[in-house]
Parts: structure tokens; C-alpha cells; sequence
């Protein structure tokens, strides 16, 4: 999962964009996909995500967030199937347990829904730097740099306790802790208590992250920014590309 | 005991390889440094012995055990690990529960698990601490608790990731005496350091790694002699050997202090051979 949140390295048009560019797209489809209850327009936007990280050449960082969104999608897909009895009844998954034409048509379109508002996310964080994304949303959004900050520091986080994780449950497979269980169930039970060193070394990196910050005088005046992030022409278009979603979702509906 | 076979190993397939076709034999009740630089695969090398990472190609068997086959977690009954941060290792709610909870992964009998407890804790200085939670202690602290946890397993072989670092020099002094003993009752222990000084003292053998290749493998005396492999590999040899190395040829066999001394006394005696 941890690489569903690291910025990819490139200099494709899609990297060059203006990440305010992709902060939009991001939200404009998410929007669209609440919108939008047409599993033709989700499929769609999901197809043009896979085609945007096709033409900034991450679709083999890519690959792997899609398949952990299926994965994710077919267990959200699987309940919904279990909970809807109404509709006329196809075939039965287990006795007792009907599978209807509405549960199938909800529970899919639940499942497209939720992949194709994520995949726009996820895109976006892997092709914007963090601190250019923190400048756009200081200076062109005017968000406070404290809340920013927390935002992107929060971000840039995840991948860095994924790893701390690792490490923690490699700890443990080291004196007989059985982390490497296939049984699910079993996996799980095993990892709750592994939380604890996780939180506990998380505070001890937060306090420390802090006093370093406030020794180098965070937020103690206005700040200055390295780089110019202006729009281009393809930033324009790339915007009202995106934003035609928005009148597609509700005309369709 | 643990034999490495044109060991290759890569973290995925387009990475560079860490470890480049290693052989080892490591006999039981050896006390084998493993140096080099950082990033000279050094970590990784530990972790295939243990089977937290498999081959690339190669193999590693442990008492005869595949590691590309069996658990980890079944290993731990034969391999012992400290890893660098005892915080990875450390999560129960008393010192007394963190050094239990290997016993009970391994089902040792309860009857024998509280004495075993309470004789480790001995050992390394924890007795006043049981009741205590282990991350009120000070990192020095955590670190023997850490090993600790390591040692109630009572496995055959050691592993210890710079198990000296964060300690002072006294407590430095007693975790490696610990160490020894433990090594002198039969059972293998292989270290990584990055203290010249430690290795010099307490390792029989010692190993060079250098962008993932055995540089050099040889009696520490031996090893620590070779300024140039080891100069390759960023390090340097302690002092004393150092010193002895400007001295010339008559100081060649000098490892300690107790060997310069003797030296020098032979040299300055009447009759002895001048410098």
C-alpha cells in the first residue's frame, strides 16, 4: 500500500502540470464519481486515469495501486452482494443467501465508485513533489502554512511508518511471532498488538520532529518560496478538460 | 552451522544487487564481526540468516534447515536476532512480559519460563526492572531489554545488529562480556560493528563486506592488518594495531595492548633485538 502515496521521479508533461492542475483533477473527478451513477461514466473514468499514468510512464507504480483498489473493491462488492436481498434473485452465492440483479448492479457500481474516486487521489500524489504541493496551497490557494503543512507532513508520513511497520514486524517474525501466518484471521490478531510499538515510536518521531522544527523558527514570519508556479497553456486545458466531468456525470446521471 | 552458497540477493528485479554471490561457512561456537561500510549490505546479509529475506539465487541453510523454505518464525527456535532499534523489537507493558513473550511464541514449559526469566534479567542488570514499562527506560536501557527478549530464547546461534550502540562504555564492556560467556559456553555469535576497538576485543573472525561482496575473511588479527582491504571498505584498524604498524616488522603480531607491551619489553632488554 505504501506506494500509493510516494511521488514518483519523472518529467513528463503530467509531472511539469501545475499541481494545482492536479489538485483539481483529483477533486473535480472524485466529485463526478459521487455524482455520476453510470457505471459506463465510471468505467470511463477509470479508463482515463490508467491512460494518464500510461503518459507520465508510472503505469508500473500504477499497476500496483489499481490491483489493491480491486482488491479492496471485490470485498466491498462481496457484502454489498450479501445485503441485498431485493430484485429478482439470480443464483444463490451460499444456501440461503440470494443473489439479486439489484445487489449485483449496486454492488458493482459501489465497487467502480469507489475505485475510480480513489485512482484520481492517488495519481495526484504520485505525480506532484510534496513541497510543490504545499507551495500551491499556500500561495495560490491561500490555505495557512501551519494547516498545510500538517496536511502534507501527514502525507508524507505514511509511507515512512509503512516502513517502520515492516521493520517492527520483522522484529517480531525474528523471536517466533508468527507475522508470517497465511491464515488471515490469525494475521490479524497478530498484528494489533504490533500497533503499539508503531504509535509509540510515531510519538517519539512527532516530538522530535516538532522541537527541530521550532528550533529553525517555524512559522515565526512570512514565508518565501524558490519556485514560481505559474499556469501554462496546457495547464488551461487540462483544467477545463476535467471540469466538462462535472455537466457529464450529472447529464448522465 | 549457517552455510551461505553463491548467495545473490536483490530487492526486486530491476534493484542492483545488495549481496553479490556470497559463500560462507560459519562453524558452531565461532564469534564471527561482520564490518563494512553502511550500505554494504551488511543488515541484509543478517536477515537472510534468519530468513526475513530469501535468495535472489544461492542458498542459506541454517542446522540444516532451507531458509527459502521454512518460517521465520520457526527458525527463531535455532537463530536469535537483536535488530539495531530495540524499539522495533519492544511492545509489551512490563519488562518482566517483553523477555516472556519469545518463550510463549516458542512453547517452552511454564514451570521453566518465570527462572529463565529472572536469570536473564540477572544477567543484564534488568532484576530491579521487571515491573517497569519498557519505554519509560532510557535508550541503554531498551537495548538490553531488547536483548534480553533475544537471549531468553537460548538458541544455538546469536545475531546481533550493532547490539553496542547508544550504551556508554561501561555498559558497552558488559553486554559484550555477556556475549563472550555465551560464546564460550558453545554457542555461535555473529555481530555487526562498526567499533574497530570491539571487534579487536572480543571476535575470532572477522568478516569484510564492501558493496556487497566479502572483501576479506581471516582471523580478526589477520583481517585487521590489512589496511589497504580495509581502507577500501571505509574503515580503519584500531589504534593499537596502528601504532604497532609504524613500528615496523617486530611489532607485526601486535593486536592488544597486553601483545605491544610485551613487545616493547623484548626489544628494550638487554640482549633483546633493537628496533
Amino acid at each position: 500500500m505504501k506506494q500509493m502515496l510516494e511521488y514518483v521521479h519523472g518529467n513528463s508533461l503530467i509531472h511539469r502540470l501545475n499541481p494545482l492542475t492536479k489538485l483539481i483533477f483529483a477533486v473535480v473527478t472524485c466529485v463526478a464519481c459521487f455524482i455520476g451513477s453510470n457505471h459506463l461514466f465510471l468505467l470511463g473514468i477509470l479508463l482515463f486515469t490508467i491512460i494518464i499514468a500510461g503518459a507520465s510512464g508510472i503505469l508500473g507504480r500504477a499497476a500496483g495501486v489499481y490491483k489493491a483498489l480491486f482488491i479492496l473493491g471485490l470485498f466491498l462488492m462481496l457484502f454489498q452482494l450479501l445485503f441485498t436481498p431485493q430484485g429478482r434473485i439470480l443464483f444463490y452465492i451460499l444456501p440461503g443467501v440470494p443473489v439479486t440483479d439489484i445487489g449485483l448492479g449496486f454492488s458493482s457500481l459501489l465497487m467502480l465508485r469507489m475505485m475510480a474516486a480513489l485512482a484520481p487521489l492517488s495519481l495526484m500524489l504520485m505525480l506532484t513533489p510534496m513541497n510543490e504541493l504545499l507551495t500551491a496551497m499556500t500561495h495560490n490557494l491561500k490555505v495557512p502554512y501551519r494547516y498545510a503543512f500538517a496536511v502534507v507532513t501527514a502525507l508524507r508520513f505514511i509511507p515512512a511508518f509503512s516502513r517502520e511497520m515492516d521493520q517492527i514486524m520483522q522484529a517480531q517474525r525474528s523471536r517466533g511471532h508468527e507475522t508470517d501466518t497465511r491464515n488471515p484471521i490469525k494475521k490479524i490478531r497478530v498484528i494489533i498488538p504490533m500497533c503499539i510499538p508503531l504509535l509509540i515510536s510515531s510519538v517519539r518521531k512527532v516530538e522530535t520532529m516538532a522541537i527541530s522544527l521550532e528550533t529553525r523558527g517555524f512559522c515565526t514570519g512570512p514565508r518565501s518560496c524558490r519556485k514560481k508556479l505559474g499556469f501554462t497553456l496546457f495547464d488551461i486545458l487540462a483544467i477545463i478538460l476535467v471540469m466538462a466531468a462535472l455537466p457529464v456525470s450529472i447529464i448522465i446521471g | 552451522m549457517i552455510s551461505i552458497r553463491n548467495l545473490s540477493y536483490r530487492y526486486n528485479k530491476k534493484a542492483p544487487l545488495v549481496l553479490d554471490n556470497i559463500s560462507l561457512e560459519i562453524g558452531r561456537g565461532e564469534f564471527v564481526a561482520l564490518v563494512g561500510q553502511n550500505g554494504a549490505g551488511k543488515t541484509t546479509l543478517l536477515k537472510q540468516l534468519n530468513g526475513l529475506l530469501k535468495p535472489s539465487s544461492g542458498s542459506v541453510t541454517i542446522n540444516g534447515l532451507d531458509t527459502a523454505t521454512v518460517k521465520t518464525s520457526e527458525l527463531a527456535c535455532h537463530i536469535g536476532f537483536l535488530f539495531q532499534n530495540p524499539d522495533h523489537q519492544i511492545f509489551c507493558g512490563t519488562v518482566y512480559d517483553e523477555i516472556r513473550f519469545g518463550l510463549v511464541n516458542t512453547r517452552r514449559q511454564q514451570e521453566l519460563i518465570d527462572g529463565r526469566i529472572r536469570r536473564i534479567a540477572g544477567l543484564l542488570g534488568l532484576e530491579g526492572m521487571l515491573d517497569r514499562n519498557p519505554f519509560t527506560l532510557s535508550k541503554g536501557e531498551r537495548q538490553r531489554v531488547a536483548l534480553a527478549s533475544v537471549l531468553a530464547l537460548e538458541t544455538e546461534i546469536l545475531v546481533l545488529d550493532e547490539p553496542t550502540t547508544g550504551q556508554d562504555y561501561k555498559e558497552c564492556v558488559e553486554i559484550m562480556e555477556i556475549v563472550k560467556s555465551l560464546n564460550q559456553q558453545g554457542k555461535t555469535i555473529i555481530m555487526v560493528s562498526h567499533d574497530m576497538e570491539v571487534v579487536v576485543d572480543y571476535c575470532e573472525r572477522t568478516i569484510v563486506l564492501h558493496n556487497g561482496r566479502v572483501l576479506e575473511d581471516d582471523d580478526t588479527g589477520i583481517v585487521l592488518r590489512k589496511t589497504e582491504s580495509l581502507g577500501m571498505a571505509g574503515l580503519e584498524p584500531p589504534q593499537i594495531i596502528q601504532l604497532a604498524q609504524r613500528f615496523g616488522p617486530l611489532f607485526q603480531d601486535v593486536i592488544s595492548p597486553e601483545d605491544m607491551a610485551r613487545a616493547i619489553i623484548s626489544c628494550a632488554v638487554p640482549g633483546g633485538v633493537r628496533a
